[in-house]
């Protein structure tokens, strides 16, 4: 699966792509909310990692722009962010963030998750669904 | 005038003619001309030296913080024992870890990426870290600074500390959080608490400066990530000399609801602060009994304005029909603010309460017709 991280702090880019490269995804890195958006449009990701604070776009506003409409809008988008305030939060969610994920955090509880919102995931979770 | 103005106009003209025929000879502007040509050429070529000089360490800053941030990204993801034993044993790691152990600047870089990254993340990359920092012997570098006179160095070791649960330095760090520097003494609250949680609080016994709101609600924001709350000595706390510790002591209770301290809490509401007596009045309503909407009343008569409106918005929530005589008798102030609030209060605790208001009050008259219009739509 090809995955793009969004995140404006070195370390944390590093250590989110080495954890999902090891999990066998394609990771894309970008530094900031615009480049992001750039290679969302250029590169087709199958899954979005974001944080919030970023210099130029913020992670919430790109759930806004690739949620709002167009083919990327069934992109799973992960949020991940140290603002854990509630009304961040339901902001995100309310744009169409499918997870969120409060720093400090755990790159196998990433990796748990973005397993979670894969497609076969996805998939097989529709189909207990509609047996139940 | 004009013989005046002449006369400056030709002296002027001779001090010029004197000028170039004595002092600013051909010779001497060509040796001016030389010099500053050469002034300029100089700092140029330091210039140009200098910007080469700042790119190349920053290019040399990059690549090692580059490689810096992958050891460090290996050491995080690493699932066992054995596997962070291969990452430090990778050639390309020795070879960095070599420049670390000789290089006072690439060891610094290396412990504030390792704090930063403790930081950041938890779990196993946290233990990794750690393992890390451990396996090099950096608490050694780290702590190489903290006896120097600056206090921002101070504290940022402090933090590191702290992001580094280095626990064996509680007691320097306990030392510094009544330190006369503002900066430095919030930064070892803070880094205290976060090493030990409601133990940490412990240095309000014993601080005499000022916590300030911002400081009060950096350490509420610490503490909610430490499940069992304690209460440590905060008896003592809600008698201490020092203001700002009682306030944070009633902060505590509020928030952790502890009701075995409402006796002491009720000794607050008689403090001779007014404004322990207000936060006093919002934490008991917290830990509220059946008598305290009347133990508020008899207080009401000796706070000033802004805490008599606190009692009356407390009583909204805690009030009972036992209160709606000290209620009605509110309905005569001259404040219309205080008005409102009764209202509010009355209306609230009970549904027959705005007919009991209309028996006393002319509702036709202002501000009646207002309040109770308002009273009504928002009901």
């Amino acid at each position: 699966m090809k995955i793009l991280i969004a995140d404006d702090e070195m370390i944390t880019r590093k250590i989110i792509e080495l954890r999902l490269k090891k999990d066998g995804h394609e990771v894309i890195v970008t530094s900031n909310g615009q480049e992001a958006l750039e290679q969302i449009s250029l590169q087709d990701p199958d899954m979005i990692i974001a944080d919030i604070m970023m210099p130029f776009t913020s992670g919430l506003e790109i759930v806004s722009v690739v949620k709002r409409g167009g083919h990327h809008r069934k992109v799973p988008i992960i949020i991940l962010s140290s603002m854990g305030q509630e009304n961040v939060v339901l902001e995100a969610f309310n744009l169409g963030a499918d997870d969120y994920i409060t720093k400090p955090f755990s790159p196998n509880e990433l990796s748990m998750r973005v397993k979670r919102l894969t497609p076969a995931a996805t998939n097989l979770f529709v189909k207990i669904n509609e047996r139940t | 005038m004009l013989t005046f103005l002449n006369f400056n106009l030709s002296s002027i003209g001779k001090s010029i003619n004197y000028l170039r025929e004595n002092i600013f000879t051909e010779h001497v502007l060509f040796d001016i001309t030389i010099f500053f040509a050469a002034a300029i050429i100089g700092i140029t070529g330091f210039i140009f030296v200098y910007l080469f000089r700042k790119e190349k360490i920053a290019k040399r800053k990059n690549i090692l913080q580059a490689s810096i941030d992958n050891f460090i990204g290996e050491i995080a993801i690493s699932e066992s024992e054995n596997e962070l034993i291969q990452v430090v044993s990778n050639q390309d790691y020795q070879n960095l870890l070599l420049q670390v152990q000789h290089s006072k600047f690439y060891r610094k870089m290396l412990i504030n990426e390792l704090s930063e990254t403790s930081r950041k993340f938890r779990g196993s990359t946290m233990t990794n870290v750690l393992w890390l920092f451990k396996k090099l012997d950096l608490e050694k570098q780290l702590l190489k600074n903290f006896d120097k006179k600056k206090w921002h160095k101070k504290a940022k070791i402090v933090q590191q500390i702290s992001y580094l649960h280095l626990n064996s330095n509680i007691e320097k760090i306990f030392s510094l959080t009544n330190d006369r520097n503002e900066s430095l003494r919030m930064e070892a609250q803070i880094a205290i608490v976060k090493m030990t949680g409601f133990d940490g609080l412990n240095f309000l016994d014993n601080v005499i400066y000022p916590i300030s709101e911002w400081q009060q609600l950096r350490l509420i924001e610490e503490l909610s990530s430490h499940i069992e709350p304690k209460a440590g000595n905060i008896i003592e706390w809600l008698k201490s000399n020092n203001l700002t510790v009682v306030n944070f002591a009633l902060r505590l209770i509020e928030i952790y609801r502890q009701y075995d301290f409402y006796n002491e809490v009720a000794i607050c509401l008689s403090h001779p602060s007014i404004s322990i007596c207000s936060r006093a009045v919002i934490t008991i309503s917290t830990i509220s009994k059946e008598t305290t909407a009347d133990l508020l009343i008899a207080h009401y008569d000796t706070y000033n304005e802004s805490t008599q409106i606190t009692i009356l918005k407390v009583l909204q929530v805690i009030g009972t029909e036992n209160q709606f005589p000290f209620l009605l008798s509110i309905l005569n102030h001259h404040d219309d603010t205080y008005k409102l609030q009764a209202v509010k209060a009355i209306t609230t605790i009970s549904k027959a309460g705005i007919e009991k208001i209309e028996k006393v009050i002319d509702k036709s008259l202002f501000p009646w017709n207002i309040i109770l219009s308002q009273i009504k739509n928002v009901a």
